[in-house]
């Protein structure tokens, strides 16, 4: 894929690069200008804000300004590596997302699979509206209502008792704690991003179909030789762009939804910095560990994309 | 590989590049704004407008001076009734600038956010309004040192003489304004009753619930008390009986009874020989834990209580499924008016703070009637513009004004009446939602303000049921409902302010959590001497000495 990106122009080798690159920015001045306001944006918003960065080597004082605090070194990350907390929001970091990742990845691609299979269009739609919708309930209603139904009268504990079980709060518990977290974020998700799956699908080429059927494949030989192979990029794309934000859990649900009784188990990376940089007002410790969570991600980021490349032949680059 | 899949591909990488932007924004939120903070020099830029006015006269309000505007960050005290989409249709907002005869550009944190997190990302943000109020107190003095805020000490007397008189009337007043320094550093909110609404929060109970198995409300003075009116109520009604939203019984609950001094919010306090401790290390604090772990066994307690709210709680109160509970003034009135308006039945009453078996109470959650918040004036604001600023201030402790900022304009909200009290007018009795909503329409004290909050004002908007439960909690226990608190007026100097945090940051969070725990049984209170050694582990020491520093320069003032 590389090798096709950078293509070079044959003829125009032993030219310079200056008329080189006034060529190639003449004859393709609108493709150009279609990718400017993104590269503003980048620029704007990704880049303009990475200088604030410093601050996590300094001990910032919103009056003295960034380029005014005092250079304090690795005293901040210092001090997140000693905290008595480390090693438990990385803990609870990894198991959420790693638990999505399990959970919460595969899930979307049998949904569209299943939708794909369907051959009634009015039930197809059905399904599919009825999946997103979710997606659509703000994130504050939708916590709400997770902590509503996990009250110790409230739906939960009425299933749980008809089966004999015990009432209690559900959310109180740590054990509870990650199935509570899992089984929403799917209900909220699956349907949403079995989307992109879906369109993936739509893209195959019929005609492979047709080949395999009159070489007498059955519909699950067909799912396994021709679906899959034909989906494993798009899979192996969006794997990768999710192993890059490993360390970010779903932030906001967290803090609407933990309370003090199961930090042990919900309390994140995210949420820790959320108290202490911006409720406590300690803003280098809380830009020191959103750098900390950055360079983690991008590490993460690149082992998924060199495995990916060897393995399955198509990476991010 | 296809070209359509490249194509999707490409776009995938850059909408993956626009997402994890986002979220690198949100990781470092400080950063993408800090670059304009200059203070000092923008303010002298802004400065030569007011100088050319020639400087500013006071002959008295309102001033007359419509073409100045003042820039005012009300912070959490009095954002605009929720009837109103801004503060430029609030009553109360608009009204005070024509009594002040100043122009003010009114700012509020968003509603619905968090005030200490808009107050931290506005400091971060660069330009600072005029005129900030925030619960800033203990860190005024490192606000002056850095230039952020004004020291008022040089113009506190000539332009605030009508707050400088009040501050002169209690020397505690006087000494929560000052920092360690002797500075003055901002304009505070003050209880005319002194301590008696601080205390508004108590223990209540049903009282027809008590009368149905028996018990009589006045009778339950102790634990043991508790303890067996508890368990009749569990077997005759089957729910838990105690009930009540977690942010109403953190900060203290019913420890006096115990001897203890919190429950699950970190709290220090003062012991009676001005010793600084942590309430939540004390063997006292294990006794008052057992018994609600005890209580949490039995099913007395509501099991939801940590994720109740006021409107939760309320609806229990409502549906009667429950029958003693740990609320505040303001939400007995809201019970007593449901109650009313659906027949319920619940008749709700205050019960007395209980004591310990053998009559002691060691505290009452409570204070002595000044609050946290402080209006200061930024260095953003030009020097020449502070007489005019602080005149503004002042207003709210004159007479006129007093009566302003508790019950808005005369004539318009509320008028004399043959006893030459305040009485509200139609307008505020008879508004759809209930006065107690209009209230805050006109006036600008009812939670915290830069003001005096008059009593009579919490009496109008209270019912009769409330008062005599804010009467019966705080009366009884006058003595021990102030003096445990760590002064709202102590301040701590830049050093120790980073590292008091630094220590409390970690030391809040493991103590809070472990609170919760002991009082679910999720960790069993033999554990509680770990929990001890962990906090000391922690730097407690050093946190204790580091308050217990501060608290002796605010006694040496």
């Amino acid at each position: 894929m590389t090798g096709q990106a950078v293509k070079p122009s044959a003829p125009g080798n032993n030219q310079s690069l200056g008329y080189r690159l006034k060529r190639d920015f003449y004859r393709n001045k609108f493709k150009y200008l279609i990718i400017l306001p993104v590269l503003v944006y980048l620029a704007l918003f990704c880049y303009k804000p990475m200088y604030g960065l410093i601050i996590a080597f300094k001990e910032f004082r919103p009056n003295l300004g960034i380029a005014g605090s005092p250079w304090v070194g690795l005293k901040q990350f210092h001090n997140f590596f000693n905290d008595p907390y480390f090693f438990r929001l990385l803990r609870n970091t990894f198991t959420i997302s790693f638990l999505s990742i399990v959970f919460c990845f595969p899930a979307p691609i049998l949904l569209a699979l299943f939708i794909n299979e369907i051959r009634s269009n009015t039930f197809k739609k059905t399904v599919q509206t009825i999946t997103y919708m979710p997606y659509f309930i703000s994130m504050v209603v939708a916590c709400s209502l997770i902590r509503t139904y996990t009250q110790q009268n409230g739906i939960v504990s009425q299933i749980v008792m008809a089966f004999g079980g015990e009432a209690t709060n559900w959310l109180n518990k740590s054990e509870y704690f990650y199935a509570i977290y899992i089984i929403s974020e799917l209900w909220q998700t699956v349907g949403w991003n079995s989307i992109i799956y879906l369109a993936a699908l739509t893209g195959i080429d019929q005609e492979q179909y047709e080949a395999a059927r009159i070489d007498g494949a059955s519909r699950m030989q067909q799912l396994w030789r021709i679906t899959l192979p034909n989906l494993i990029p798009t899979i192996m794309i969006l794997l990768i762009l999710r192993m890059g934000s490993i360390l970010n859990v779903g932030f906001e649900k967290l803090i609407l939804i933990y309370n003090q009784g199961i930090y042990n188990v919900a309390d994140v990376i995210s949420t820790y910095v959320y108290r202490r940089g911006i409720i406590d007002a300690a803003y280098s410790y809380g830009a020191a560990v959103g750098l900390f969570n950055s360079i983690v991600n991008i590490i993460f980021l690149l082992v998924a994309n060199k495995l990916s490349t060897r393995y399955t032949e198509s990476g991010l680059f | 590989m296809s070209k359509r899949i490249l194509a999707s591909l490409l776009s995938m990488v850059m909408v993956g590049a626009v997402l994890s932007g986002c979220s690198n924004g949100g990781n470092a939120p400080a950063s993408s704004q800090g670059g304009s903070a200059a203070p000092a020099s923008s303010a002298a830029a802004s400065g030569s407008q007011a100088a050319s006015d020639g400087g500013f006269v006071f002959n008295g309000y309102p001033m007359g001076q419509e073409d100045q505007v003042i820039t005012w960050y009300g912070g959490p005290s009095y954002n605009p009734n929720a009837a109103y989409a801004s503060a430029d249709d609030s009553p109360f907002h608009t009204i005070l600038q024509e009594m002040l005869g100043v122009t003010i550009e009114w700012q509020f944190p968003t509603a619905g956010t968090e005030a200490t997190q808009a107050f931290n990302l506005m400091m971060a943000g660069g330009t600072l309004p005029d005129v900030i109020n925030h619960t800033l107190i203990k860190d005024a003095g490192r606000y002056i040192d850095e230039g952020t805020i004004y020291d008022l000490t040089p113009y506190i007397q000539e332009h605030a003489p009508a707050y400088y008189a009040w501050l002169q009337t209690d020397t505690a007043y006087d000494k929560a304004m000052k920092t360690d320094s002797g500075q003055y550093y901002g304009f505070g909110f003050f209880r005319e009753d002194g301590g008696w609404n601080d205390t508004y929060l108590g223990p209540v109970a049903d009282a027809a619930a008590l009368e149905e198995v028996g018990l009589k409300p006045d009778d339950i003075k102790t634990v043991s008390d508790w303890d067996n009116m508890l368990k009749v109520l569990k077997d005759a009604k089957g729910g838990a009986p105690l009930s009540f939203a977690k942010d109403r019984v953190k900060t203290t609950g019913i420890s006096g009874a115990f001897g203890a001094y919190g429950m699950i919010d970190f709290q220090l306090y003062i012991d009676g020989n001005n010793k600084v401790n942590l309430a939540h290390v004390q063997p006292e604090y294990k006794n008052y834990l057992t018994k609600l772990n005890d209580w949490w066994k039995a099913g007395y307690i509501d099991q939801d209580f940590i994720s109740l709210d006021d409107t939760a709680v309320r609806a229990k109160a409502q549906n009667r499924e429950m029958s003693v509970s740990i609320t505040s003034m303001g939400q007995i009135s809201n019970w007593e008016r449901d109650a009313n308006e659906n027949n319920t039945g619940a008749k709700w009453i205050a019960l007395s703070y209980p004591k310990s078996d053998d009559g002691n109470i060691s505290m009452v959650f409570g204070g002595k009637g000044i609050g946290e918040v402080a209006g200061t004036i930024s260095t953003n604001c030009p020097e020449e513009k502070i007489p005019l600023v602080m005149r503004a201030l002042d207003y709210a402790y004159t007479d006129e004004g007093f009566l302003y900022w508790n019950f808005g304009k005369e004539g318009n909200s509320w008028e004399y009446d043959s006893n030459g009290e305040p009485q509200y007018l139609p307008i505020v009795t008879e508004d759809p939602n209930g006065i107690n909503d209009a209230i805050d329409k006109f006036g600008g004290s009812t939670w915290s303000g830069n003001c005096i909050q008059a009593t009579k004002l919490l009496y109008l908007k209270n019912t009769d049921t409330a008062i005599a439960c804010n009467d019966k909690w705080f009366y009884e226990n006058e003595d021990v409902s102030g003096n445990w608190k760590m002064p709202n007026g102590l301040t701590y100097t830049a050093d120790e302010s980073t590292r008091n945090a630094e220590l409390q940051g970690s030391i809040k969070t493991y103590v809070e959590e472990q609170a919760v725990k002991f009082i679910t049984g999720e960790e069993s209170l033999d554990n509680f001497d770990n929990f001890v050694s962990t906090v000391e582990g922690m730097g407690l020491e050093e946190l204790l000495s580091i308050n217990q520093a501060a608290y002796d320069r605010y006694l040496a003032r």
